[in-house]
């Protein structure tokens, strides 16, 4: 059934991925572009690079993303390898549903997550600040990083465990010698991917972020509502070189615990 | 929660050790995801005084003022919106997952990792660089005016059209995954069975292709749908401020507003709005697994 794509396929696969990579092709080429609005191509040049990094808002704004994102990376991965391993040695009535309710808080919309969020803060007196958007990071990349170490235990041959068992391992050496170092690949693959989702949030942070605590993509959205600037267009450069080299290493280390698990 | 406490107590030592480790995730989420929630349902029953703060007494205020005239076309212009920019969505990737599904293993691994890797990218600098592609001096109009279609640069950025534009660009991937995933999976012998019984190619695609695909078109369905109506950084960025949608009147109700039983009213309609696509979705799911 598996034929050769015919030249109608072939146009139309490569006018969609045309259309889907030339704005950002052409944002980053627009980076190294000499004119100072959008006047068209006027030679090379790093002058927006310099700027960028002679600006000290941007440079507060990646200061204050890697805090909060790596603060809610760290959080939801112990949290989430926490629970899944609960889930793979323990079984209980209502696992199933509570399983399910592990996930809703990744398929509400962003939005609605920031406004409640914003809500519960105000009822506790809590001012917004850099712990209130770790708060509701944590809340969304929590699942996103039990799911990928759940999948990685789902694979996970258990005759190893319980040939750990009958060489004298207690339950906590069992989780903490057998386990934990086979949960490496999945946990830093979940980890990867919730600070990509972190890093990248807008509707949730819009509303729990304090007034001087702009993260990244915060500092990102402003900018872009007062127009382009080159300087952006540095910056967005560089953080796509981060976010594919992320994205990368994410899909090596999947395929790795993936592996390991078969 | 509770039902995990019961069970603690029935069987003690080893689900003491469960309450440890699933606890704290538990406890997370019905803390920071739960109650939020449920609060702000109450708020959205609550009204408020004229200096913005909540007034905690029954009313049906805020759901009154949503049935105004402005509130009403807010939503049945991000509703048209929303749906519009589905269909569009699900015409585009439709083929390419159709084509991708038909490819060789390796031709397919290259094409997904395609759609892939902008996605990965973050979704406001995509926009950012739909803002560059859609400007004056941008790719569309020279590329337009390098054709000879038209004379002069038109504008196209801070319309409603650069909004449609940016909302379809950067949902396509949500609806090109499901779509692959539900199409690839299409057994070739039922292909088979249909062409021995003399379906003609377009025949086969009607009868046999589409209706299984479904599946995949209400998965993809529910995650560019409920996006759409939501977010208002597209429409504030592309739409220059013009183009309201119900993400930029929620938003606005509880910055500048500050009108937060509206905007926990309004909250409630799109929640509710989001839920009954995705119970239709499950719906389908399960009646297709079944048949």
């Amino acid at each position: 059934m598996k034929r050769k794509l015919g030249p109608a396929s072939v146009f139309y696969v490569l006018l969609f991925l045309i259309l889907l990579y030339a704005p950002i092709v052409m944002m980053v080429a627009y980076s190294f572009n000499n004119s100072e609005l959008d006047m068209g191509w006027s030679g090379f040049t790093l002058r927006w690079y310099r700027e960028l990094f002679a600006a000290e808002d941007a440079k507060k704004a990646v200061i204050n993303s890697i805090i909060v994102s790596g603060c809610s990376t760290v959080l939801s991965v112990i949290l989430g390898a926490f629970a899944a391993i609960g889930f793979h040695k323990f079984d209980f009535k209502g696992k199933d549903l509570l399983d399910s309710f592990f996930y809703i808080p990744t398929i509400v919309p962003a939005m609605l997550l920031g406004v409640s969020l914003l809500s519960l803060f105000d009822i506790l007196h809590i001012s917004l600040s850099k712990v209130t958007i770790i708060i509701s990071h944590v809340t969304f990349c929590m699942p996103i990083c039990f799911n990928n170490i759940r999948v990685a235990l789902n694979g996970f041959d258990r005759s190893i465990e319980e040939a750990a068992q009958d060489l004298g391992c207690t339950q906590l050496q069992v989780i903490t010698k057998v386990l934990l170092p086979n949960l490496v690949p999945a946990m830093l693959s979940g980890g990867l991917l919730a600070f990509t989702f972190s890093l990248e949030d807008v509707l949730t942070t819009f509303f729990v972020a304090g007034p001087k605590d702009t993260t990244l993509s915060m500092y990102i959205f402003g900018q872009m509502k007062a127009g382009m600037k080159p300087t952006i267009n540095a910056l967005s450069t560089l953080l796509i070189v981060v976010t594919v080299t992320l994205g990368i290493i994410m899909q090596i280390l999947q395929n790795r615990s993936i592996a390991k698990s078969k | 929660m509770d039902k995990e406490k019961g069970k603690t107590k029935r069987k003690k030592g080893v689900l003491g050790n469960a309450f440890l480790t699933i606890g704290p995730m538990a406890l997370w989420t019905v803390l920071f995801f739960v109650f939020p929630f449920i609060y702000i349902i109450l708020v959205s029953f609550c009204s408020r005084d004229q200096f913005g703060n909540i007034v905690y007494s029954f009313s049906l205020d805020a759901y009154k003022t949503l049935t105004k005239a402005v509130y009403l076309q807010v939503i049945g212009r991000t509703l048209k919106m929303a749906a519009i920019v589905t269909v569009l969505v699900t015409l585009i990737a439709y083929p390419y997952a159709y084509i991708c599904s038909k490819a060789s293993k390796k031709v397919q691994s290259l094409l997904i990792i395609g759609v892939m890797i902008p996605f990965w990218i973050n979704s406001l600098l995509r926009i950012y660089a739909i803002m560059n592609f859609t400007s004056k001096n941008g790719l569309i109009n020279n590329f337009l005016m390098g054709m000879g279609i038209i004379k002069e640069p038109i504008q196209i950025l801070y319309t409603t059209g650069a909004v449609y534009f940016g909302l379809v660009y950067s949902l396509l991937p949500m609806m090109v995954m499901p779509l692959y995933s539900c199409l690839e999976k299409i057994d070739p012998a039922v292909l088979e069975a249909g062409r021995d019984l003399g379906c003609s190619s377009r025949q086969l695609f009607l009868k046999v292709i589409f209706p299984l695909s479904i599946p995949g078109i209400m998965g993809g369905l529910v995650l560019v749908f409920v996006p759409a109506m939501f977010n208002f950084y597209i429409a504030d960025a592309l739409g220059g401020g013009k183009t309201i949608i119900i993400g930029n009147l929620i938003s606005s109700q509880f910055s500048t507003a500050k009108n937060w039983p509206l905007g926990a009213a309004l909250s409630v309609v799109v929640m509710l709005i989001s839920t009954v696509l995705i119970f239709v979705k499950n719906k389908i799911e399960k009646a297709r697994t079944y048949s």
